[in-house]
């Protein structure tokens, strides 16, 4: 359980970084920056890289941008960073999300970008993007900077359009309406582990508090998270209290594909429950910052 | 700390039976205990082994010329070589198995040997076919993954229900099937069926699990002229000594087995294993010292495992609820080999008399070979299982029967006018089985105590909408400390500064052996427990010893040194009247007294004295004592627990959880109380969680901790303990062992309370571990 032998690269900016990347591109490259998913791989030579390129010195990437619509996270700003304020109070959802991701020791060194470059399809920040619509930064000395909605930026289990000579570099998220409620509930033996299912979902008031979007995002029960907020349009324009949340989750579930195994049945069963309740809980809140706002 | 200093003449307190601060402490908790890894000489070379990636096959070939060049690579050596020079590992003797054990349960076993390094074939996933020696392990690793290996594969025997068929593949080709071994204990008549009878009949499985270790195995070999010293985390020094001697032909008197820091053993440690034979080989053959860290693959591949087991059972009760008659039909997997063969199977048939009044008893056990990891003893060892399937039968009963589990229980439970109880048949160490009990009932009632109805009550009504809550009891016996042919020596020697160093062959994996043995010492002597220093785990110190398992630790090695330090008073008194010229000198607390007015000698001064008076050497007194007890002594216990099953997920919280033990007096409290509680976190560990897993060619599919599940402190509740004290008969401190009772019961009472809080969609539990798929599959059958 010792990584092969490989070439460390160490670059001191983004400038140099995606030099390396292009001056390296007849060789296997890895990116590494907080290795809490790649240094796992190397130790079981389940990766064997010929070059490492370590961006813990890229400190380009650790900002954090807090603009009027949207938030800026840099590709290297840690997942506890993500469940503290401002954050927080910002992106609520993807703080709570983030509270999910292993352990104390594991999101102090895991990186957003790690994350959502290593697009795994059980875990909580890419369904967090594409629930939240973010824009994913990809940058590269060939092809310069590109932003690739998140839908579109997953493309299947561990797979990503990142190109090879390519940097994720940041998200873009945008703020969330105020009253926007939102639901985030996994499905995990025991608390920190990757999800076996769960949903997130938000619903953003409009006038005469009633639902003027709704949005319900599935992950761990396909090769990447799944938007299925169609199945919440029949929610816009009622109140929450109006809306018969078991039969929506019931019929998102149901538009996933026929489940190929039997432990992707059971995925299926956990994500049931798992939508009604994250719908329940952004019901909830809904109500809630709506009873506030009220007074 | 005060407390523990020289207790004044006249006031002196005894340190068994206080929970004084364990003497150890302080280094495990600062990190300056050293594990083997801690060892590592600096110009050490290390070992990296090439295991095979299939679960049978032959080998065809094993091509080392690419590795043997590669950078930093000292050795590659391979089985064909290694077989040159060493014999297979070969079980030891079995001295466990009595003759009147062998005949009374018509024992088959074909124990089987194992090469150190595969030669012509390979049996399971991670069996050593190779080893490479380099200056690092990164090196070693680099040169092991360019070994190329050929595999002409084989079908592999996975399915323990169908490996005894005719069509199944054999694992060891010269047996005619893969019977490992058999027993059967029988006991009363078995009745004939009546309408007057309920019978309970169903199959259960316990899965396989790992005995997992947060440290892994590990072992360093330094050789030092003629002799070698093997320092190994393992918990039987001894035994590793032996089985290297055998498979080397070395003499036991060139090799020092060592113990240091040991982090969790579990019973897998008290295996032995061929790394602990191939890397002492490799150090003398290079002359060097060499060195092998198991890493977690390895851990979770290549360590023994354990349970693995399909029970076909049968109870009968009548309709006043009494018990009538039990039977069990089982198969345990015991992978490529066991060192202990009848070990596991034994106990399971022992522990499932149970402890009630069951008259008529038919148990038949088989062991199997398979292509998977080789098995041991895993905390429980056999006794988990017997409690499983014996109180699940007693659950389905009470169902039958319209009364409650826990009532069920008290009508067959053995009382004080039972006990003790004997049972007619024999233990394994050869002795007829009597339970050396009190009052079962009484801890029985104290569990339900310690997790009352109406506790319960105010849970179900607090539940969330999709949750249930239910109610589980788990009753178990637990033999511990085996008799007359498993001894362990203890060496109590007075050093001239008048402290006593106590030597034992038994080591603690946790268990604070250091601390309890310094307690006995400490009150034998009458002097402070300060002033004792305990050496474990050395195979030098002391003549004879196992190690630690099967909760013999303080029962066996702990009566040695009460025996052994009661001969260092004795004789340090005769050399004392000698010296002084007087026949008046007395052992009084602190030391002796002596003529003239109020003198005492402390054992400092009498140290001294002696030293200077003759006794020129250091230590002053040096005295062994060889200990065994007469046979096992029982300790009986329940676990209660309440547990919320979410019934739209199949998830389990442990709400609740208490246990109830009736034990000998502890020596310290506190360990006993750290002994179950670790106990119990394994337990819901098996219940919930762990699987060892392998695919049906037999690869493994939990080769990692994101795989193989173990419950992590939000899983484990804080546990409620009620201890009840009756001294045992069989040894001179009155104790009994509880190295295991915080596990045995757990699956049984959880399976209780899954049940209970599932009832209404008719939930049976028949297997562990029960997992959130497992629980979902049931709650589906049942809204069906
Ligand atoms: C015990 C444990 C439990 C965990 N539990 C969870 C969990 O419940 N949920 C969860 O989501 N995750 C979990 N993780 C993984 C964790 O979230 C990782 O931090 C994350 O997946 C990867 O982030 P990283 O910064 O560590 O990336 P690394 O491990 O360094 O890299 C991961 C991958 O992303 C690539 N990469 C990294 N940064 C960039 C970049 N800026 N541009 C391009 N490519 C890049 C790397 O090349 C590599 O392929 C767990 C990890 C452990 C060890």
């Amino acid at each position: 359980m010792k990584p092969g032998p490989v070439t460390l690269r160490r670059p001191a900016s983004v400038e140099e970084c995606l030099d390396v990347l292009r001056s390296e591109r007849e060789a296997v490259v890895k990116v590494i920056s907080g290795g809490q998913s790649l240094m796992p791989l190397l130790a079981l030579r389940m990766a064997n890289p010929d070059v490492l390129v370590d961006i813990g010195r890229l400190d380009e990437l650790i900002h954090l941008e807090v603009g009027p619509e949207a938030v800026t996270i840099g590709a290297r700003v840690r997942h506890h960073q993500l469940t503290e304020e401002p954050l927080r109070s910002l992106l609520p959802v993807l703080a709570e999300a983030a509270g999910h991701i292993g352990h104390t020791a594991i999101r102090n060194r895991g990186t957003i970008g790690g994350s959502l470059a290593h697009a795994d399809p059980a875990a909580e920040l890419p369904a967090v993007m594409v629930l939240l619509g973010a824009e994913i930064e990809c940058r590269s000395a060939s092809a310069g900077t590109r932003l690739v909605p998140a839908a579109e930026f997953f493309t299947g289990p561990y797979l990503t359009t990142l190109a090879d000579d390519e940097l994720l570099t940041a998200v873009h998220v945008r703020r969330p309406g105020s009253g926007t409620g939102h639901g985030f509930v996994e499905f995990s033996p025991r608390h920190g582990d990757y999800a076996r299912a769960g949903a997130l979902a938000t619903l953003s008031p409009g006038p005469g508090s009633r639902i003027a979007a709704a949005r319900l995002v599935l992950f761990a029960v396909a090769n990447r998270p799944v938007d299925v907020s169609e199945h919440v349009e029949v929610a816009v324009g009622a109140r929450p209290e109006e809306c018969d949340w078991a039969s929506i989750a019931q019929a998102a579930v149901a538009s996933l594909p026929a489940p190929i195994d039997t432990d992707r049945a059971n995925r299926y069963r956990l994500a049931l429950a798992a939508a009604r309740r994250a719908l329940r809980h952004a019901a909830d809140r809904f109500a809630a910052t709506r009873g506030h706002h009220g007074q | 700390m005060a407390e523990h200093r020289s207790a004044p003449a006249g006031q002196e307190q005894p340190y068994v039976g206080r929970g004084v601060e364990r003497n150890d402490i302080g280094s495990l908790l600062d990190g300056s205990g050293a594990f083997v890894a801690d060892l590592l000489p600096g110009a050490g070379l290390h070992a990296a082994f090439v295991r095979s990636s299939v679960a049978s096959a032959w080998l065809r070939g094993v091509d080392v010329s690419a590795a043997a060049t590669m950078p930093g690579v000292v050795r590659v050596l391979t089985g064909a070589e290694l077989a040159r020079h060493v014999q297979p590992m070969r079980p030891p003797a079995n001295s466990t198995s009595q003759d009147r054990f062998r005949t009374f349960y018509d024992l088959v076993s074909h124990p089987r040997s194992v090469p150190c390094l595969a030669v012509d074939e390979v049996r399971y996933v991670g069996e050593p076919i190779a080893v490479v020696v380099a200056t690092d392990r990164y090196l070693a690793e680099d040169a092991a993954h360019a070994v190329v290996v050929d595999y002409a594969a084989r079908e592999a025997v996975t399915d323990l229900s169908r490996a005894l068929t005719a069509e199944s593949p054999v694992v060891h080709r010269d047996l005619a099937d893969n019977t490992a071994v058999r027993l059967c204990l029988a006991k009363g008549e078995l009745p004939q069926d009546g309408h007057d009878l309920v019978v309970i009949e169903e199959e259960f499985r316990v899965a396989r699990q790992a005995g997992l270790s947060m440290e892994g195995r590990g072992v360093l070999a330094v050789p030092d002229g003629e002799r070698i010293t093997v320092w190994s985390s393992t918990q039987v020094p001894f035994i590793v000594r032996q089985l290297l001697c055998a498979a080397t032909g070395w003499d036991p008197q060139t090799v020092r087995v060592r113990t240091p820091e040991v982090g969790g053993g579990f019973g897998p440690k008290a295996s032995v294993y061929v790394e602990e034979i191939v890397v002492p080989w490799l150090a003398r053959e290079l002359g060097e010292p060499v060195t092998w860290i198991e890493d977690r693959y390895e851990n979770l591949t290549t360590a023994t495992q354990a349970r693995d087991n399909i029970h076909r059972t049968r109870l009968v009760v009548d309709r006043d609820g009494r018990f009538v008659s039990w039977e069990d039909d089982y198969l345990v997997d015991l992978g490529v080999h066991n060192l202990w063969m009848v070990g596991v199977v034994g106990n399971t048939a022992m522990h499932l008399l149970g402890a009630y009044r069951i008259p008529n008893v038919r148990v038949t056990g088989t062991g199997v070979f398979s292509n998977k990891t080789p098995t041991s003893q895993y905390r429980g060892a056999g006794r988990p299982e017997a409690s499983f399937v014996l109180e699940r039968s007693i659950d389905l009963a009470a169902e039958q029967l319209g009364i409650q589990p826990a009532k069920l229980r008290e009508l067959n439970i053995l009382g004080p006018d039972d006990l003790p109880h004997a049972q007619g048949v024999p233990y394994r160490d050869g002795v007829d089985i009597v339970y050396d009990g009190k009052d079962y009932g009484r801890v029985l009632e104290t569990a339900l105590d310690l997790v009352p109805e109406r506790e319960v009550a105010a849970l179900r009504a607090e539940a969330a909408e999709h949750e249930r809550v239910g109610f589980g009891v788990g009753v178990y016996m637990e033999a511990t400390a085996r008799g007359p042919a498993e001894p362990e020596s203890a060496r109590v020697c007075l050093r001239r500064d008048g402290r006593l160093a106590v030597a034992t062959g038994t080591g603690p994996s946790g268990q604070a052996h250091k601390t309890v043995f310094a307690q006995i010492a400490a009150d034998t002597a009458r002097m402070a427990y300060d002033d004792v220093l305990v050496t474990t785990g050395d195979t030098d110190l002391v003549p004879q010893g196992l190690g630690s398992f099967a909760s013999r630790g303080a029962v066996v090695a702990g009566s040695a040194v009460r025996y052994a330090t009661e001969q260092v008073v004795a004789a340090t008194l005769d050399a004392l009247r000698h010296a002084l010229g007087h026949d008046a000198v007395e052992h009084v607390a602190g030391g002796f007294s002596a003529p003239g007015p109020d003198r005492v000698l402390t054992w400092a001064a009498a140290a001294e004295l002696l030293a200077t008076g003759g006794l020129a050497a250091d230590p002053v007194v040096d005295q062994v004592h060889t200990y065994a007890p007469p046979t096992v002594t029982w300790t009986m216990g329940v676990h209660a627990v309440a547990v919320a099953v979410d019934t739209e997920t199949g998830q389990v919280r442990v709400l609740r959880y208490g246990v109830a033990h009736e034990t000998g007096p502890s020596i310290n409290p506190r360990v006993v109380d750290g002994q179950i509680r670790g106990g119990v976190a394994q337990g819901i560990g098996g219940a919930l969680l762990e699987q060892v897993q392998h695919d049906s060619a037999g690869q493994p599919l939990s080769a990692t901790l994101a795989d193989y599940l173990v419950p992590e402190t939000s899983d484990v509740p804080d546990i409620r303990l009620a201890h009840l004290d009756e001294p045992s008969r069989l040894n001179p401190l009155g104790i009994k062992g509880v190295g295991e009772s915080g596990i045995i019961a757990s699956s049984a009472a959880i399976a209780g309370a899954v049940d209970d809080a599932l009832a209404e969609f008719g939930v049976h539990v028949t297997r562990t571990p029960m997992t959130s798929d497992y629980l979902l599959e049931l709650i589906e059958e049942g809204r069906r």
